[in-house]
């Protein structure tokens, strides 16, 4: 089994506004392995932005880190210095934006864009040899004309080329871990399929390890080798895509596959289709956070198990996990 | 860029005019004839029919705003009707005493203003923002002429650092004209820095929330090249606009300041121009200070342009 490049365990991030505390992100922990796309799907809101932000210690404030372990290969982030850390980012593991037209910087052309990555985390590399780095990285995630480009400023670019610019800055300097958060919500649909197909290659390429974030559990389905599915701050439900997809083990992920609307039709913008709301991240509910929305429950007859006590994330058969009380009766 | 800069100046043209119209009918509505203002009341009624006559009161609005015009497209604006100098010449021989104050009174305001306005706008919230914060409304509440008043007492009458007023040409002394200019720039600079400081912290800050900062520290970039070459550099074409509006403080700043360190520059021209009530002069300087106001900010206005690779420049 390849080694794993990313290791999660228990984490936590609080954001304290004005005497409450909302509990974003709460006791999650998982792996990445090298050359594995594991993607992380979930209503909006429901703390994948966060974990990722969390994983590269850039919590804005007033969020911060409460608890738990991120260890990248063999170093805890946790024992890092603020700049040590700024020097992880970018080349061991990267972000890639879920906008690129926003996250480029608008008063920089492209190339001195992808340049300034070399410039920091290369120092010894000559000036001279960064051009052709650049053209090289441009061509390798399949920009049209890169030696045009270089000289144009973001906004001359379609959305797609902006990703791929937005590729080709976070796979420059192979990076152990790549994290892709929504990469393709902002494009259209042939666009979307182009830039999955980009991660796929990449994968292929360098056996980087991706963590995938999503709300959507096509693209899940499309691209990734393993699945955590996130609801109010937690992992309910985690395994392989395949069994996961077809054989749901937390009502949760059954209802989010429920939610994808038939063959041909357009993917969701968001996940509307599950009745109710997430509940509020200051003050989670006493039992299953899902309880309330839980058709399962419903079913059950209401058991009061649900309410009063918080199920854990249990190991199933081998590497499958749920967070539910009455995982038989969903698989069933 | 040629043409948007031709647009956008051919676009001040009728803002100018406006301008012009508002001078000469703002003068006229001020109560009061400038003759009998000038030789009192019980003056002796042929004089004063002989001087409406001279400066042309007497005839049609239209036709004395016609000639007025006519005379300003030539640079001539009139001849004082206190002083029966020509205006241009007055004014003229006052530019340098302003420009050197006004230069001077800007550089101080953006060395204040400038890294005060950066340093709050990049950490919102922070104690050093609420600190600078409480500065520039503290410095808004304070009138110029009492900060003036105060430096003075201090700096020259206490600790007797530099003078307390007056004004020498640079070029007759340079070292005594600076030790001169340092009070009243640092009372200008003083009294625009708060503006400066609070369009420079809201343009900071909105910058510091745009999107490609958080992702500028996900590639691992150094702080000090995302605040200079993210948010600063984005921050830039608002803050060129800002500092075009300061203007506006800048040349209310003076007049003040002029008066109060007896410095002979236009701002003293407004000052008494208007206590005595001398049309001619107060339509000029109405007519030069608004055009300036509107010049600059037209600058600010193509260098904002020319800052943002955004603006199609066609
Ligand atoms: N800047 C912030 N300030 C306060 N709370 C925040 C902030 N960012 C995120 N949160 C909290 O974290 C929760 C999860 O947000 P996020 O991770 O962005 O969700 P997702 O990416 O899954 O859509 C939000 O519901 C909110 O309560
Ligand atoms: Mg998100």
């Amino acid at each position: 089994m390849a080694t794993v490049v990313l290791q999660v365990r228990d984490l936590a991030v609080e954001f304290s506004l004005r005497g409450s505390v909302a509990r974003a992100v709460d006791g999650v922990g998982f792996d990445v392995r090298a050359g594995e796309i594991v993607g992380m799907v979930g209503e909006s809101g429901s703390g994948k932005s966060v974990t990722m932000l969390a994983l590269l210690g850039l919590v804005p404030r007033p969020g911060r880190i409460v608890a738990g372990s991120v260890r990248l290969r063999d170093i805890d982030l946790g024992t890092l210095s603020l700049r040590e850390l700024a020097q992880l980012r970018g080349r061991q593991m990267a972000l890639i934006p879920s906008d690129a037209g926003a996250a480029l910087n608008p008063v920089t052309r492209i190339g001195a864009q992808v340049g300034e990555g070399l410039a920091a985390h290369l120092p010894d590399l000559p000036r001279a040899e960064r051009p052709g780095r650049i053209l090289d990285i441009l061509r390798r995630v399949g920009l049209p004309r890169p030696e045009h480009q270089v000289r144009r400023y973001p906004h001359e670019l379609s959305g797609g080329m902006q990703q791929r610019v937005a590729v080709a800055m976070g796979v420059q300097l192979g990076p152990d871990l790549l994290i892709a958060d929504e990469p393709t919500t902002a494009l259209d649909v042939t666009i979307q399929a182009q830039i999955l197909r980009l991660l796929l290659d990449v994968r292929e390429q360098s056996g980087t390890g991706i963590l995938f974030v999503t709300h959507d559990m096509t693209t899940v389905a499309e691209i990734c080798d393993r699945v955590l599915v996130m609801y109010a701050g937690q992992i309910v439900e985690s395994g392989p895509v395949v069994e996961v997809c077809t054989a749901p083990a937390h009502p949760y992920t059954r209802a989010l596959l429920d939610a994808i609307p038939p063959l041909g039709g357009d993917p969701p913008e968001q996940l509307t289709t599950i009745p109710g709301a997430p509940p509020d991240p200051r003050a989670w509910p006493a039992g299953c956070r899902f309880a309330e929305r839980c058709w399962l429950r419903e079913r059950l007859g209401n058991p009061e198990k649900c309410t009063s006590l918080a199920p854990d994330l249990a190991d199933l058969e081998s590497e499958r996990r749920s967070r539910c009380h009455f995982t038989e009766a969903v698989v069933r | 860029m040629l043409r948007y800069a031709l647009g956008r100046i051919l676009l001040a043209v009728p803002l100018l005019f406006g301008l012009s119209v508002l001078s000469f009918v703002y003068v006229r509505l001020i109560p009061g004839d400038p003759v009998t203002a000038m030789l009192g009341v019980n003056s002796n009624p042929t004089v004063v029919a002989q001087l409406r006559e001279q400066f042309g009161l007497d005839r049609p609005l239209l036709g004395q705003y016609g000639d007025w015009l006519a005379g300003v497209m030539r640079g001539d604006f009139g001849v004082s009707f206190r002083s029966q100098l020509p205006i241009s010449t007055i004014i003229v021989d006052r530019i340098p005493a302003t420009l050197q104050l006004a230069g001077a009174g800007l550089v101080v305001s953006l060395l204040i203003a400038i890294p005060a306005g950066v340093a709050a706008g990049m950490r919102p919230g922070s104690r050093l923002d609420s600190l600078i914060t409480s500065a520039t409304l503290f410095g808004l509440a304070v009138p110029a002429f009492f900060l003036g008043t105060l430096l003075m007492l201090f700096f020259s009458l206490k600790l007797n650092l530099v003078p307390s007023q007056g004004y020498v040409p640079f070029a007759d002394d340079p070292a005594q004209s600076l030790r001169l200019t340092v009070l009243p720039a640092l009372t200008l600079g003083l009294a625009i820095s708060p503006y400066l400081a609070r369009l420079t912290r809201s343009a900071v800050l909105e910058t510091a929330q745009e999107p490609f900062v958080p992702f500028a520290r996900a590639k691992g970039l150094a702080p000090r090249k995302i605040s200079i070459g993210y948010v600063l550099r984005n921050a830039l074409p608002s803050l060129v606009a800002a500092l075009g509006l300061t203007v506006a403080s800048l040349m209310a700043g003076s007049i003040v300041v002029e008066a109060l360190f007896n410095w002979p520059g236009t701002g003293r021209l407004v000052t008494g121009a208007v206590t005595e009530r001398d049309y001619a002069m107060v339509e000029a300087l109405l007519l030069i200070y608004g055009g300036l106001f509107i010049a600059v900010n037209l600058a600010c206005e193509i260098a904002q342009s020319l800052l943002d690779p955004r603006v199609r420049l066609t």
